[in-house]
């Protein structure tokens, strides 16, 4: 016959129970937790080397209500402390002491002798208070699993005091099968720690290894790896690659002459209040670059370009020449176009901007936008609406909707709406370029353009509740958290 | 965003239920998005005044679903004339005004109160630009006069009953004391009278008690005056249309200024070409007509290609790429159908951003995890320290979010702060843009905290970076620096360039940071190191 082999948890119980009669399963002393050894006691059963013996017990246990009995006393009690102290108490007004329980209290206060007589309590020195610590210590060994007699603990789960529990414990024996395991375990042809000195030796030849239980518990490894946003930014980078798009670089600081006026943006647009852009207070002159977009831009909001009116209203140089911090960075699009007007242009980048917005769990004062512009003959609505398929099925979201939206600087304008389990969510602008922004840069074809916001994408791709855990982050989350592939 | 709101029972009432369900559907067409819970709440894109209420909302749904097309605009001739006096011309010297006449205002009259404000708020910038006053035609008696006249010898009851001067009212009366500050010079006012000499208004603070309107008024005078043209007109043209919606008559009084051109502008005309359509749509719907006239213009084909009429509420038309937008609403994005953009050229990658990404693989393989922290931070940040960059914010949010930061380590530090129940040790990096001096580079920070911290467990990181990227070999060279204990620190160098800094954390930083065990840190130009890359 085949030897039973058994783990070394399961050796430790039969080693424990090899000279005992009738061991409850909750009373075995070896120093392992109760889920080892419970498991090891099944799988003893299974492998037929214990024989084991089921018994129910009733258990009792203190129900929230009961608990608050012990906290704030017994409703009946509370009514009687009230009337030692009135002396008498009108039916009527009870309620008033008592709020919610004022009926129970009634009730078990009758069952005392304590009943109203012409709708009245009356107090007749009735001496009830011993009963009532009586009752209270009763309740209190109940939940010391002390249990009184059976009579009181069903008057205690007719209140709703206390419930009860049927547990199971199993009581296990050895049998001759247990006891044969046992001493193959003891015999010496196992091997349980492979050492250079028996390699050396050669004494593994004629031994066998002892098995693991090879789903038992090890201690959790502390690894260090990469910012989710970084995993993110790269796949983000690759699908802008792939697809042919120049990666462009910009910075924090701008000239509103650039982030604004050369998008057409009005000089007395809500967007350049101070309620929704930081300005900066910045003490060393910044260079301007391109000095001579100024006259561009001046023309075009002042006079319009060809039968597009402008805003006909007095451009201000000074407004122009503000520092802010970039509000988009559609202004690294309109800088690499003006430098770089020979077509096809396909250009991307992801790097932050600026909100003027309270920090809180769905907002953010900075954050990455991805932008991504097509400067070509090609660009229309129908490629838009291609290319932005293609990238956000490339990002994982094959369900997108288009709706029509509005932008200073795009005519048309289109949001992109995704499906996020069932729930529609707008992640996402893109538009056209107005040909107030792309004629004065000297582009002769239309420039297309959309960006998204890269941390509503990291909740979304991890699972997060609180935006500002992107940056604020738990470090022990930051180490542990699931690399989406 | 503008919301308009109601209760559905209200809604239907003013529209009809067969319009209210439609709201869903034209939402998709026009852009609007649409809540519905104990109200009905839409919000609108910036671009569409003349949509924002359930009147417009209903008519405009009218000719797009019932074909129910625009054919002329709806200006007529009063003969009431407002007489402005040269006076004002300094003062606001734009002026328009119309009548409106139908029924009884009667369940409406809130309504028009409140667009009132509205466009007192979105078109006048809160008056300044532009503010209407609203009068019972029939208790005043034309012609009318805008002047000017002296604030403490002008006195009249305003419509809420308050009487005084002219000056008392910017004083001492609620919209007085708001408003008055939008009045150039205070010793004089601009003011317009009835023939008999009684206040109508006070442009832009208040309206007199004579003109006031009531439930009851059924015969309109509209004064919109500004110091803005642009904007007056276009507070005109959007309460003249949105009045006419209601069911009035609407006839545009003679206000002294070239009326015809103002006239021109309802209905005036763009034209465009075919080709114009198929180069912004990718595509030319079979029947560009019918989409046109369903938006409302009034569409004609001509020798030049289309010739639209564009209606004078249509404040955001500006030329033929706005028209074109309303083709391609009307026709339905989701009909357009998508074409395959044809790519040119490979991708190219900005190659700074991949050589960080290797230094990022550089530091994880030694066990270092990457964090990133705000760019945004405060200045208490930089208790004791000197902060560098002068880049401040002139108009923050919180003061938590008030400056640029000028370095990494202080992001660094509060990010160890909030993680102190993590425990020891902690072992980070961050590689990010800073501003310093007013230029932007790219810093790398590599932190070592530990109950043992000592300058040579950073020294050894360092060490390892140098000698995994660049040939050139770093120096150390001691030096003062603020944060750094003195001898335990000093300047990275490279061929004798300063790169960075390196050392131990002054106990007095860390205390300022809460931080309760010892740290060493790096902090190096990343833009200088990249440099010296080797690059064979």
């Amino acid at each position: 016959m085949e030897k039973t082999e058994i783990s070394n948890y399961e050796y430790k119980i039969l080693d424990y129970i090899k000279d005992k009669k009738d061991v409850n399963e909750n009373s075995i002393g070896i120093n392992e937790n109760e889920r080892i050894i419970s498991s090891s006691i099944s799988y003893l059963e299974f492998k037929k080397l214990i024989d084991v013996r089921k018994e129910y017990k009733k258990t009792y246990s203190i129900t929230d209500e009961g608990e608050e009995y012990l906290k704030n006393g017994f409703p009946e009690e509370n009514l009687y402390n009230i009337l030692m102290e009135k002396k008498e108490l009108a039916v009527n007004e009870i309620k008033n002491y008592l709020n919610g329980k004022y009926k129970i209290a009634m009730a078990n206060l009758a069952k005392l002798g304590i009943k109203p007589v012409d709708g009245k309590l009356v107090y007749n020195n009735n001496s009830l208070n011993n009963i009532f610590i009586e009752s209270k210590k009763k309740l209190i060994e109940i939940k010391n699993k002390k249990y009184p007699e059976e009579k009181k603990i069903n008057e205690f789960i007719k209140r709703g005091l206390v419930k009860e529990k049927n547990n199971l414990t199993r009581i296990i024996n050895i049998n001759n099968d247990g006891l044969n395991a046992l001493k193959n375990y003891e015999n010496n042809d196992y091997i349980e720690l492979l050492t250079p000195e028996i390699l050396a030796s050669g004494e593994w030849k004629n031994k066998k290894f002892r098995k693991y239980d090879l789903n038992s518990r090890v201690e959790s490894i502390n690894g260090a790896g990469l910012h989710p946003l970084t995993y993110l930014i790269d796949e983000i980078r690759k699908i802008f690659l792939d697809m042919g798009f120049t990666e462009m670089r910009g910075h924090y600081m701008e000239y509103t002459a650039w982030n604004m006026d050369m998008l057409f943006i009005p000089q007395d647009h809500p967007a350049r209040d101070l309620q929704d852009t930081f300005y900066l207070k910045n003490d060393n002159e910044m260079e301007f670059e391109d000095p001579e977009i100024l006259k561009i831009v001046r023309r075009v909001h002042e006079k319009g370009y060809k039968n597009y009116p402008g805003w006909n209203y007095k451009w201000s140089e000074k407004e122009a020449k503000k520092v802010i911090l970039r509000t988009h960075t559609t202004v690294n699009t309109v800088r690499y176009l003006y430098h770089n007007r020979e077509e096809p242009q396909f250009v991307f980048s992801i790097e932050k901007v600026f909100r003027h917005e309270s920090v809180d769990w769905k907002h953010l004062s900075e954050l990455y936008q991805i932008e991504g512009s097509v400067y070509s003959k090609d660009a229309n609505l129908s490629t838009l609406k291609w290319l932005l398929r293609e990238f956000y099925s490339r990002l994982g979201f094959d369900n997108i909707k288009f709706l029509p939206s509005y932008y200073p600087y795009t005519e048309p304008s289109m949001d992109v709406i995704v499906d996020i389990n069932g729930r529609e969510v707008e992640m996402g602008g893109s538009g056209i370029f107005r040909p107030e922004v792309t004629k004065p840069l000297g582009l002769k074809s239309p420039v297309l353009a959309f960006g998204l916001g890269l941390e509503r994408l990291a909740m979304i791709y991890y699972n997060l509740n609180d935006i500002r855990e992107i940056y604020n982050s738990d470090l022990n989350w930051l180490k542990n958290y699931k690399i989406r592939f | 965003m503008v919301v308009i709101k109601d209760s559905k029972n209200n809604i239907i009432n003013s529209i009809g239920g067969n319009y209210y369900d439609r709201l869903y559907d034209y939402s998709k067409i026009i852009g609007y998005s649409i809540d519905e819970d104990n109200e009905l709440k839409i919000e609108f894109n910036p671009d569409r005044p003349d949509l924002y209420s359930f009147f417009a909302l209903k008519e405009n749904m009218k000719i797009f679903y019932d074909n129910n097309y625009r054919i002329k605009g709806i200006l007529n001739n009063s003969n009431i004339a407002i007489i402005p006096d040269k006076h004002i011309l300094k003062e606001r010297p734009y002026l328009l005004s119309f009548i409106a006449e139908g029924k009884n205002i009667g369940n409406n009259f809130q309504h028009i109160i409140n667009y009132q404000e509205r466009l007192h708020d979105i078109i006048g910038k809160n008056r300044k630009k532009v503010s209407i006053g609203i009068h019972d035609l029939d208790n005043i008696k034309p012609p009318f006069k805008y002047t000017m006249a002296k604030a403490k010898n002008l006195e009249f009851t305003t419509y809420d009953g308050y009487t005084g001067s002219a000056y008392d009212i910017l004083n001492r009366h609620e919209k007085g004391n708001e408003y008055k500050n939008l009045i150039k010079s205070r010793d004089s006012v601009p003011v317009i009278f009835d023939s008999e000499n009684d206040v109508m208004s006070m442009p832009p603070i208040v309206n007199g008690i004579k003109s006031k309107v009531t439930v009851n008024t059924s015969r309109f005078f509209f004064d919109i005056t500004g110091t803005d043209f642009n904007a007056v007109r276009s507070a005109f043209y959007l309460f003249a249309y949105e009045m006419s919606y209601i069911g009035y008559k609407i006839s545009i009084c003679n206000s002294g200024n070239n009326l015809s051109n103002i006239m021109e502008y309802d209905f005036r005309e763009i034209y465009i070409k075919e080709k114009e359509i198929k180069d912004l749509i990718g595509l030319v719907p079979e029947d560009i007509v019918t989409p046109l006239r369903k938006m409302g213009y009034r569409c004609e084909i001509s020798d030049y290609g289309y010739k639209i009429n564009v209606p004078g509420n249509r404040i955001d038309v500006m030329g033929p790429v706005d028209i074109i937008e309303d083709i391609a609403k009307a026709y339905g994005y989701d009909n357009i159908k998508e074409k395959k953009l044809k790519i040119y050229n490979p991708g190219k990658p900005d190659k700074k951003n991949d050589n960080i990404n290797i230094i990022r693989n550089i530091l994880t393989s030694i066990n270092y995890q990457e964090v990133r922290t705000f760019v945004l931070t405060s200045n208490e940040f930089y208790n004791g320290l000197n902060y560098s960059s002068e880049a401040y914010i002139e108009n923050p949010k919180s003061m938590d979010y008030s400056v640029i930061r000028d370095r990494l380590y202080a992001g660094m530090l509060n990010f160890i702060r909030i993680n102190k129940r993590n425990g020891l040790p902690v072992k980070i990096f961050e590689i990010g843009d800073i501003i310093k001096n007013g230029n932007q580079y790219t810093d790398l920070c590599i932190i070592y905290n530990n109950s043992k911290a000592v300058y040579s467990d950073i020294y050894q990181i360092l060490n390892y970076l140098n000698s995994r990227s660049i040939d050139k070999t770093i120096t150390i060279k001691e030096k003062k620096h603020e944060e750094i204990i003195d001898g335990r620190g000093g300047d990275i160098t490279v061929d004798n360039n300063t790169i960075g800094i390196i050392g131990e954390m002054k106990p007095q930083v860390l205390s300022n940071f809460e931080i309760p065990a010892p740290l060493s840190f790096i902090e190096i130009n990343l833009d200088k190191f990249l440099s010296y890359l080797n690059k064979n």
